[in-house]
């Protein structure tokens, strides 16, 4: 096996995901060169991070009220998609979010400088959730090559209520839900992108009503940043 | 040789000029998609407050829907503007508080209009962005503060039809 093809299978030996011999030739040409294993190296070292961003934000992630706009959407059967279920917020926009009472609930917080893609999933409000509150940490994704470049110059929120993505994108970019899950009816809006000043930005939607609300935090002091 | 040189850099100007001339007459003009027909904005402020219990009677066909995605006790109708404009054409529209709000159509795709849509209370930014609405779509730029309350602006934007094209001698 040259390194060409134990780069194929490198995501897949990481993950343990490969089938027996095809793990034996893996590990085997790792096992001798210095720059497949540099490789292997370099995808330990992103998981590392990312486990601990994610842990870090899990800590902050409000399950409670996320969990209780699930069970609202739920019981609310069709009516699920009349707007998101998912409320992220950490520690400084909880702030913000008490003193927001006005608004309703149902909103989906991001902080400034976070980058994310947005669409409706019904369902998947906790794992939309996770998602946001991993982006609103900075977490750079293949699809925001400038999330942390950009964190201190401005706010950028990319969503789109049409383009797929998959789950991996879903995580990295931050998805939240916009559209129905099954997609026999797509949101007549789709937010390409949103530059903002404030600390906190806020979006929800009414598919009856063909609404998609954005919602800035235009009064916060701009020094604020993330941890 | 100097003045051949000073021709030279004279010529290298005027092409770059010329350039410059025609990518600014490229980015200037109408998308393709518009086909060089008008789409109208539609525009409206609204100021929300928890201070009384009012809701102006301009707004009862959209009392529903606001009571439904905020939770303000009275609002009250700032201005309304609905305007016809061309593709690139920009909408200003000023808000209260000292602020400033841009809508510019930039394209279609069938029904589809795509807007970009500038906020800015006076020289900062609040917020540019990006999307695209379909007829009947509405978005809601809220949040900006204004005495007890805040702003609630929504944004709509549709195509308006190409006027019809009589055939010759269809009159007689």
């Amino acid at each position: 096996m040259n390194c060409r093809e134990a780069e194929k299978l490198l995501d897949g030996y990481f993950d343990g995901e490969l089938d027996g011999d095809a793990m034996r030739e893996a590990a085997l040409h790792v096992a001798h060169c210095g720059s497949c294993e540099a490789e292997l190296a370099g995808r330990e070292r992103v998981q590392g991070l990312l486990r601990g961003s994610v842990a870090d934000a899990v800590e902050d992630l409000d399950v409670d009220r996320i969990w209780q706009g699930v069970v609202a959407a739920i019981d609310e059967g069709p009516a699920v998609a009349r707007r998101s279920a998912a409320f992220w917020r950490g520690p400084a926009s909880r702030r913000r979010a008490a003193d927001a009472a006005a608004l309703d609930p149902g909103g989906e917080w991001l902080h400034r400088r976070s980058r994310a893609t947005w669409s409706w999933a019904a369902g998947a409000a906790l794992a939309a959730g996770l998602a946001g509150f991993v982006a609103i940490r900075g977490l750079s994704g293949p699809g925001s090559p400038d999330r942390l470049a950009g964190r201190e110059a401005s706010g950028r929120v990319v969503a789109s209520a049409e383009a797929p993505a998959s789950p991996v994108a879903r995580l990295a970019q931050a998805e939240a839900p916009v559209t129905p899950a099954s997609g026999a009816r797509r949101g007549r809006i789709a937010v390409d992108s949103v530059d903002f000043e404030g600390h906190s930005l806020a979006m929800w939607s009414e598919p009856e009503t063909d609404t998609t609300v954005i919602w800035i935090d235009e009064d916060e002091p701009s020094g604020t940043r993330l941890r | 040789m100097r003045l051949r040189a000073a021709s030279g850099g004279a010529r290298g100007r005027l092409g770059c000029a010329l350039a410059i001339a025609t990518a600014m007459g490229v980015a200037k003009a109408p998308p393709a998609s518009a086909g060089g027909d008008q789409v109208q904005v539609q525009v409206g402020t609204v100021y929300a407050t928890n201070s009384g219990q009012h809701f102006d009677q301009d707004l009862d066909a959209m009392r529903s829907q606001l009571e439904r995605l905020f939770r303000y006790s009275s609002y009250k109708l700032v201005k309304r503007e609905n305007r016809d404009v061309g593709w690139g054409d920009p909408v200003d529209v000023e808000l209260p508080g000292g602020r400033f709000l841009r809508v510019m159509p930039k394209s279609a795709g069938g029904e589809r209009v795509s807007l970009d849509v500038m906020l800015r209370k006076d020289q900062r930014v609040l917020m540019d962005t990006e999307f695209t609405v379909r007829p009947h779509g509405t978005v809601m730029v809220g949040g900006p503060k204004h005495e007890d309350g805040v702003l609630i602006i929504w944004i709509g934007a549709h195509r308006l039809a190409a006027p019809a094209v009589v055939p010759q001698g269809a009159a007689r």
